[in-house]
């Protein structure tokens, strides 16, 4: 496996908990869990937007077209798996040979 | 009559509705002007336009932009030059009189004499505006929702002045953005706004008086009548500037029942403007 340098270890552990953070308070749902569906109270474009601008800003992240997947933003679990995803991309791009 | 083909639509005024519209019209395959006063505002709708981009392809193509080539988006501080070549324009400037009074004149002039203005008020008579023009049978309101990429129909407002022409044409548009439509006919507030506005505004009223908190009262309209959203998550996501200038005209055209709860004034001269600025009776990250 690549090494990943330990800011990028420290934003993928808290990528699901700032994620539920974030969309507990949006959604105004505090006992939101893990694998509820997040857009179970309708589906509103402006916090979808919020959403994929969140996740860029927060973890330094582009959310290219492709991840614009349905699967992808339905719970906190699964934008929890593609931050972690799009975070270690960059490094396992930039082998350095340190492992 | 027959409807006229429509393959450029203006769209004035790039705030949050006029950029939405601006991409769900693009991705039926219409070439698009977009226009607004400034160049500052223009480079907000322009990423305002690719996050609607963006979040038309997350929502699924709800649009109808799968099935059709996309047309191009243009964007311009002109309206002039914009709508030189237009066969539909969709209006969205602030929803106050004073502006758009100026604003229909104009159109009227720079128009080709085959197109049709569709005012998005919200609020404002569309009889009131086609008599800014020289063409009142061709003017008629389309009242889109927010968020107007995803809600499935439009209040279509239509004057005694307005010819069926310009009603199929109307239509025609309407249905390549794969939206219905519900006819009505034309008086401040329409239905949707006069019935919604004062329900708003009571509910302003009620948390202002302590009766409940906003999270209550919009459980109450959520849980007991089924709505998806209750009156103050509503209000948040209109904009309470917005609601504010629609109370505002309401109360002119029908009275104190309209008159603007001073909560909602309070909010709104904080700057407290609802989901786009971060807060409003709840608080949003932005």
């Amino acid at each position: 496996m690549p090494m990943k340098s330990d800011s990028t270890i420290d934003r993928v552990d808290e990528a699901d908990s700032r994620v539920r953070q974030y969309v507990a308070q949006m959604t105004r749902n505090p006992r939101l869990g893990l694998d509820d569906d997040i857009f179970q109270a309708g589906v509103n474009s402006l916090f979808a937007m919020r959403l994929i601008l969140f996740l860029e800003q927060t973890f330094q992240i582009q959310i290219e077209n492709e991840d614009l997947e349905w699967e992808h933003f339905r719970t906190v679990r699964s934008l929890g798996r593609l931050v972690e995803r799009k975070l270690r991309a960059p490094a396992e791009g930039h082998d350095d040979g340190t492992h | 009559m027959n409807a006229m083909p429509v393959r450029t639509v203006g769209v004035v005024g790039a705030g949050v509705m006029g950029a939405e519209l601006a991409q769900v019209l693009a991705a039926a395959g219409y070439d698009v002007s977009l226009i607004d006063r400034t160049p500052e505002s223009l480079q907000r709708a322009k990423r305002a336009v690719v996050n609607a981009q963006r979040c038309s392809i997350l929502l699924g193509g709800r649009g109808a932009a799968s099935r059709t080539k996309s047309g191009e988006i243009s964007y311009s501080t002109s309206v002039e030059t914009a709508l030189a070549n237009a066969d539909f324009v969709i209006e969205n400037v602030t929803e106050r009189w004073s502006v758009k009074s100026e604003l229909y004149p104009v159109l009227d002039r720079v128009c080709p004499e085959h197109a049709v203005l569709a005012a998005n008020t919200s609020t404002i008579p569309v009889r009131r505006l086609a008599e800014c023009t020289r063409r009142p049978s061709q003017v008629l309101g389309l009242h889109f929702m927010n968020p107007a990429s995803l809600t499935r129909a439009v209040e279509l407002v239509v004057t005694p002045d307005t010819s069926t022409a310009c009603i199929a044409t109307a239509t025609d548009v309407l249905s390549a953005l794969q939206k219905k439509w519900v006819v009505v006919h034309d008086s401040p507030g329409f239905v949707s706004n006069r019935v919604l506005m004062l329900t708003i505004n009571e509910a302003v009223a009620v948390l202002a008086d302590g009766v409940a908190s906003a999270e209550s009262i919009d459980e109450l309209f959520r849980s007991c009548f089924g709505h998806k959203m209750g009156p103050l998550e509503t209000a948040d996501l209109i904009g309470l500037d917005t609601v504010l200038l629609s109370l505002e005209s309401l109360e002119e055209a029908y009275g104190a029942k309209f008159a603007p709860c001073a909560l909602l004034r309070s909010f709104v001269a904080a700057g407290k403007y609802g989901q786009k600025s971060g807060a409003g009776f709840y608080a949003y990250e932005v």
